[in-house]
């Protein structure tokens, strides 16, 4: 990275109708925010000249998420907290940032820093909890799971991308906590992975039609420790 | 009894999960105006899906316009992508706007841009979706008026059972004016009917049902339109013009969509109309006089507009922006607003000569994927007939200039049916394509690593209301078919000349749309009935279908698209007139056939169109044309 820049990192959220944004939406929507906010960015050299900014990997449409991170590279070192402000009032409330803390520029590049991903899934009202166990216990045995991705057929290795995952009642429904790894050949898609449980479970039509699904937590995993992604200094939150 | 006006996003918020670009549905984009309190309520409604209908710039002018009214408010719709339809069919939810999520049937007036003729079906589609009947004449008291505009409302008789009025041209008073009349006579108590009736007293608003068709001796098969007895319509409704183009708002798109639109980038209308005249460009006589906006006005709004959207790039839009007098200064100054912020200036069309390639130079900064010119017929003779004012010469200029600066790759668009067109122009358009790949061979050398290619893209040619060809018939699908093999077999055995053309089918449903009278409706409602809708993505046509509908009320599309008018005839469309006068149509046909070409009023002397006079305007141009 070039020494006269500042990498600055946001924490922001995707919520509400904007959980139906698309990776590339979010990115054009928050570095529109950023040129609105007049903030002094990079622009890299070449034959398209674009905005430095990186983001942590993407967000399957309709999923909606807790905190999603990006760097930004600034050519003047402002305070955090101005930043934020000022990045706050041009950004669209649903993807509004809550946090920033200037990291070191040396650092890898988010999405693939970012490798662990924690996910809460809404597994409804009529779902039983044993019987998806058992569903989540015949894929690990089974090993990989195929879906369409489009029109595309996508296999995933559960072996490394599946962490854990455990259950947690609210309100009548049956919650799943899921732990995943990002790895570099990809990301499972969560609702991929139920679905695959559901179908090898007992009650494979207990499936909600839609899974509602929330990124609730990212990390950095460093020889087994969770590191977290403001770890590297000290974010300035929003009152 | 109107639809009660509620908030339904919850209706469809469930059916996102299912659909392709769930974003189209979304709302809340940065710079939607979300206070529509009303307590009048407009739908604008582009009949296609948002990415095509986001960026109309019509819609965003008439959207600013009545939301700036006092008591008005003004929301969008778009049709939903077949998918999504499907859906809402079988959960019989209706259509909603865009900012509040209501039903489009609870709003007070609700208006279609037309785009182009394809999107007629389309039009169909939303109101049914709506639970708005089709039909005016079948609308009670409490609906909605449904009003339209745009390009294609110079021939708007097919679809006259449809609307309730029509404004046509410039929409920034008009729009206001209509929706003021139509809340002030509700409030009053007005019938449908005196509402309907007070509208076509205003300046530039056609109100079809106080007009009735008339075949006889004079006319087509089509017959013209005239007011009924004992209405105070008047007999020609002549289209509504800004004078004072700089008195308008520089930059209306203000939305900032999520979604990757058509156009996705800030868009600055520089100038209005063209008078260059080419004989087959409807939107070059519909939207005269020309009137070029100051360079400080584009500048400052431009630098505004571009902090308050947060855009990369910047489209200098009009019909022919090249053509304003102040381009080049106008280039510089927006050089500096937007130098080291990785911001684009971009410009829609080229003018064919060097000045356009020098243009095109000065705002690549580096990108030169491609330059694209327009010589429409590719020989002098067949240019001359249809008034494009460029010759050989110049073409090769632009191209060798093209070369020289950087560009590889030159896109070529032509035009095929053209009237007195023969098998030698259509050669003529491969050797001109061979002509520029020689020239950029000569420039920068021969071989593949040169990475010169010329792409030629040659469409059919289909004649519109208000243009000198409006009288032709269009060439026939066989016609068609036989001379693109012709271009094929023509063109050399050279990999870097690449050729494309449009498919004659769906020209000639175009064709025949454009052409039709009232009767034309029968048409489009079976077309629609039959499943025909989104006609003009090539994914969703379907000739056959609309062969069948055809049969079904006894036409023919290529007896109606290939028909030709006697010169002298009373047109379907006589009555809804851009102010271009039929005798100055009528000589440029005569003009046309003779190859003589007419000079671009805003360089020589007036040519006698007759739109000034007719309106009391004039040109407004900044400073000289060259």
């Amino acid at each position: 990275m070039r020494q006269d820049l500042h990498r600055i990192r946001f924490a922001f959220p995707k919520s509400d109708r904007l959980a139906f944004l698309g990776h590339l939406e979010v990115i054009s929507t928050i570095e529109r925010s950023i040129r609105r906010a007049d903030l002094p960015f990079a622009v890299s050299n070449g034959f398209a000249r674009r905005m430095k900014v990186q983001f942590s990997s993407a967000l399957p449409v309709g999923v909606s998420s807790k905190a999603e991170y990006f760097d930004l590279f600034l050519t003047e070192h402002l305070d955090e907290e101005h930043v934020l402000d000022l990045l706050g009032r041009y950004s669209p409330t649903a993807l509004r940032p809550f946090a920033a803390a200037y990291v070191d520029g040396s650092l890898p590049a988010l999405e693939a820093w970012l490798d662990r991903s924690s996910w809460v899934l809404d597994l409804g009202t009529s779902t039983d909890a044993d019987a998806f166990e058992e569903g989540v216990r015949r894929l690990r045995e089974q090993g990989s799971f195929t879906y369409l991705r489009g029109t595309k057929p996508k296999t995933v290795d559960v072996g490394e991308s599946y962490v854990s995952h455990g259950f947690v009642a609210s309100d009548g429904r049956l919650m799943l906590d899921l732990e995943t790894l990002i790895l570099p050949t990809g990301a499972m898609r969560p609702e991929a992975f139920v679905r695959a449980c559901y179908g090898l479970s007992d009650q494979p039509d207990s499936a909600p039609e839609y899974l509602r699904c929330v990124r609730v937590a990212q990390h950095h995993l460093d020889d087994g420790n969770l590191v977290e992604p403001f770890q590297v200094s000290l974010p300035k939150l929003v009152d | 009894m109107r639809v009660e006006r509620r908030d339904c996003f919850h209706l469809i918020e469930p059916l996102l999960p299912l659909v392709e670009k769930p974003a189209r549905y979304l709302d809340h984009e940065w710079g939607a105006c979300e206070d529509q309190s009303g307590p009048f309520h407009v739908c604008m409604v582009y009949a296609d899906v948002y990415e095509i209908g986001q960026p109309n710039l019509g819609i965003a002018i008439l959207y600013n316009q009545l939301n700036s009214c006092e008591g008005i408010s003004c929301e969008r719709a778009y049709l939903p992508w077949t998918d999504m339809i499907s859906l809402m069919r079988e959960r019989s939810i209706p259509l909603l706007s865009l900012e509040s999520a209501s039903p489009l049937a609870s709003f007070d007036v609700i208006g279609f841009t037309l785009a182009h003729e394809l999107i007629m079906t389309n039009v169909l589609e939303v109101l049914d979706l709506s639970g708005i009947p089709k039909r005016s004449i079948e609308r009670d008291e409490d609906d909605p008026i449904i009003i339209a505009g745009g390009p294609s409302a110079y021939n708007v008789e097919p679809m006259a059972a449809v609307f309730d009025a029509v404004l046509l041209g410039d929409g920034e008073e008009s729009i206001k004016d209509v929706a003021r009349r139509i809340r002030d006579l509700r409030s009053e108590g007005a019938s449908r009917a005196e509402i309907l009736s007070s509208l076509a007293g205003i300046q530039c608003v056609y109100v079809p049902s106080l007009y009735e068709k008339v075949v006889d001796g004079t006319s087509t098969r089509w017959g013209y339109a005239v007011p009924i007895a004992g209405f105070d319509a008047p007999e020609v409704v002549y289209k509504r013009c800004e004078p004072d183009f700089a008195a308008t708002e520089p930059i209306a798109q203000r939305i900032v969509p999520y979604l990757e639109t058509v156009q996705d980038r800030l868009s600055i209308e520089v100038l209005r109309g063209c008078a260059r005249g080419c004989r087959f460009c409807q939107a070059g006589m519909t939207y005269r006089p020309v009137r070029e906006r100051p360079m400080e006005q584009i500048v400052d709004a431009t630098s505004k507009a571009l902090a308050t959207c947060g855009y990369d790039e910047v489209s200098l839009s009009s019909l022919s922006t090249t053509d304003h007098s102040q381009c080049k200064e106008m280039l510089e100054e927006l050089g500096k607003v937007v130098d080291d912020k990785g911001i684009r200036v971009s410009l829609p069309s080229q003018r064919l000569d060097s000045f356009g390639v020098d243009m095109a130079a000065a705002v690549a900064c580096g990108r030169k994927s491609s330059l694209t010119f327009a010589p429409e017929a590719g020989s002098q003779r067949l240019r001359d007939v249809i008034n494009k004012n460029v010759t050989e010469d110049d073409l090769e200029f632009a191209a060798r200039n093209a070369f020289r600066n950087g560009w590889r790759k030159v896109k070529l668009y032509y035009m095929m049916g053209l009237p007195t067109e023969t098998d030698d122009d259509i050669r003529a358009i491969v050797e001109t394509a061979t002509r520029v790949l020689e020239i950029g061979r000569e420039v920068v050398g021969k071989g593949r690593k040169s990475g010169i290619t010329v792409s030629v893209s040659v469409a059919v040619l289909v004649p519109k209301a208000y243009t000198a060809f409006q009288w032709c018939g269009q060439l026939p699908v066989e016609e068609v078919r036989r001379r693109q093999a012709l271009l094929l077999a023509s063109a050399p055995k050279d990999r870097d000349i690449r050729i494309s053309y449009h498919d004659a089918r769906t020209s000639l449903v175009e064709g025949a749309l454009s052409k039709m009278g009232r009767d034309g409706f029968d048409l489009i409602l079976e077309a629609w009935k039959r499943g025909c809708r989104f006609d003009a993505w090539s994914s969703e046509f379907s000739f056959e279908t609309w062969q069948e509908a055809a049969r079904a009320v006894g036409l023919d599309l290529e007896d109606v698209a290939c028909e030709e008018f006697p010169l002298d005839a009373r047109l379907p469309w006589d009555h809804t007139s851009p102010a271009v006068s039929k005798g100055f149509l009528q000589r440029e046909w005569r003009r046309a056939l003779d190859g003589v070409t007419t000079a671009d009023c805003t360089m020589t002397s007036c040519t006698g169109c007759g739109v000034c006079q007719t309106l009391g305007v004039a040109n407004v141009i900044q400073g000289e044309r060259s």
